[in-house]
């Protein structure tokens, strides 16, 4: 029944992220990175390099999705309007989620495919949260504020906690839209990852029949990722009147 | 008798604007305490000041004080909940979680730290005979609310109130959404329910705080012109705005 519903809706976002996984893992051989400065005297496949440092950004992003999530509730549940780390906070989130994805695709292309330090993987986690915090954050405040304020009075009207109302009902009630956020930003940092996978085949490969191919490859089944995760989105985003 | 609520000198603001000036009155326990007055005149303010619901506004303020059962509500000691469970509001609109009908009741009972499964069913049950629903829903417990009327929607919000098991029950304009033939029956649900609980009753209608309270107080502008018996405000009102009021020149 609904009830299932919502379950499999729960389920379906891990279960596409360890897909996911699965499928990087398995693809991408792993090379041993050490700390010469060229990519030429390491002589090693800059491909599979940019592989393992995508790798990289995964644990990242799932650190990145759960730390937005939690932002959006303190500030949302315990920081009033007029305090004042939210009016600091609040305009940085909304100013840098309103930055097109394109600009961290292009910062993430120098430092997954050009830079070959390996200090960049924290420069990438950066360009992660980055990407990740500000969306997910704003998209899931969304969430919590277009919850009709009188169930919440109703709720403390029978005697809840503060702690009672968000569980049993902020949190019922604006998960599906959480997860629709989660999955719109898994979808664009994904398409920053096959940006720079194709570049990546670019750079090392002339432009041939196989080149094609290899790209074919290596990005058809992210961008099938992409385009997955985003009807997922904007399914869960219409927020069907669920009992819960 | 001792009063349930005392509420001395009461004041209250929304940011700068002054909602309500200076009001005290006593409330007796088991009686219908109606409060009247035309629409914005701060009726609902006055009575969310009572279970605490104000404090969800960031920018309101109060000074004066509100006794519950001889305690100060607004005390720091006080567990808010503790107090806020002994009130028990039913809105305007009727406003259901969406759960089935039997978790909304459920809820208040679980709310109290009720676990056993048989226990709560059966006050679930007897909140629902209390509220006079039993015989229309007890055949689809576990299904949506909303397919009730707007009546036995409220009707059940009743129900949830009373799960709580409060000692006071507070009716924001219960009314306003129903129609003529649902509207007797939550009036003569209010005069059972005063003999087991003590009630605070809103309306803007003159003719149903008559009909069904024991004492009712007039505000106007956020002041609470005059209080007293039912009877004697609406035939010896002392002052000419409750006179203007209770005889339809006002509001
Ligand atoms: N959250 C609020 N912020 C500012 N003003 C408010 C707020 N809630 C109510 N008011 C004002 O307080 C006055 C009394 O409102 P209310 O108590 O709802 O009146 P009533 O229930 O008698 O119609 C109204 O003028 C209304 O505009
Ligand atoms: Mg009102």
């Amino acid at each position: 029944m609904d009830k299932t519903k919502l379950l499999f809706n729960i389920i379906a976002v891990p279960i596409l992220i360890i897909v996911l996984t699965v499928y990087l893992t398995l693809t991408f051989t792993v090379p041993t990175v050490n700390s010469e400065v060229s990519f030429e005297s390491m002589n090693i496949n800059r491909i599979n390099l940019v592989k393992v440092r995508l790798m990289w950004m995964i644990p990242v992003l799932c650190v990145a999705i759960i730390v937005s999530v939690v932002i959006a509730f303190v500030v949302e549940e315990w920081l009033s309007t007029n305090n004042l780390i939210r009016r600091i906070i609040e305009p940085q989130i909304i100013i840098l989620s309103s930055i097109p994805s394109i600009v961290y695709g292009i910062l993430a292309i120098y430092y997954l495919v050009f830079n070959p330090i390996s200090s960049s993987y924290v420069s990438l986690a950066f360009i992660v949260i980055l990407l990740v915090v500000p969306i997910t954050t704003l998209s899931a405040q969304n969430a919590i504020r277009n919850i009709d304020i009188s169930i919440r009075h109703a709720a403390y009207a029978v005697g809840a906690t503060k702690t009672k109302v968000i569980l049993d009902h902020v949190l019922p009630l604006s998960l599906l839209e959480i997860l629709g956020g989660i999955c719109h930003t898994i979808s664009r940092t994904l398409a920053v990852a096959a940006l720079c996978i194709l570049v990546s085949i670019l750079v090392e490969s002339p432009i041939s029949g196989q080149t094609i191919v290899n790209i074919v490859h290596n990005i058809g089944i992210l961008l099938l990722l992409v385009l997955l995760f985003s009807i997922v989105s904007s399914f869960l985003r219409k927020n069907p009147n669920v009992m819960y | 008798m001792t009063p349930i609520i005392q509420v001395n000198d009461l004041n209250v603001w929304f940011g700068k604007r002054r909602i309500l000036r200076n009001l005290s009155f006593d409330i007796q326990p088991r009686q219908v305490t109606a409060f009247i007055g035309p629409s914005n005149c701060g009726k609902t303010t006055v009575i969310r000041c009572l279970n605490r619901l104000n404090d969800l506004q960031v920018d309101y303020r109060h000074t004066g004080e509100i006794l519950i059962n001889g305690e100060e509500l607004y005390a720091r000691k006080n567990k808010t909940t503790e107090i806020a469970r002994k009130i028990s509001m039913v809105f305007e609109k009727p406003i259901l979680f969406k759960k089935s009908i039997y978790e909304n009741v459920a809820y208040s009972a679980r709310i109290r730290g009720i676990k056993h499964v048989t226990q709560i069913s059966n006050i679930v049950d007897e909140c629902l005979m209390k509220a006079h629903l039993w015989n229309e829903v007890k055949d689809h417990l576990h299904t949506d609310p909303s397919l009730l009327s707007i009546g036995q929607q409220q009707q059940l919000c009743i129900a949830r109130a009373l799960a709580c098991e409060p000692e006071i029950l507070i009716f924001d304009e219960p009314c306003s959404q129903l129609d003529a033939t649902e509207t007797p029956k939550i009036e003569t649900l209010i005069q059972t329910l005063k003999q087991q609980f003590t009630i605070i009753f809103v309306t803007n209608k003159r003719r149903q705080a008559a009909r069904v309270s024991d004492v009712a107080g007039f505000l106007y502008n956020g002041e609470l012109v005059e209080i007293g018996k039912t009877e004697q405000i609406f035939t010896t009102p002392t002052d000419n705005r409750t006179e203007n009021y209770v005889t339809g020149r006002l509001g």
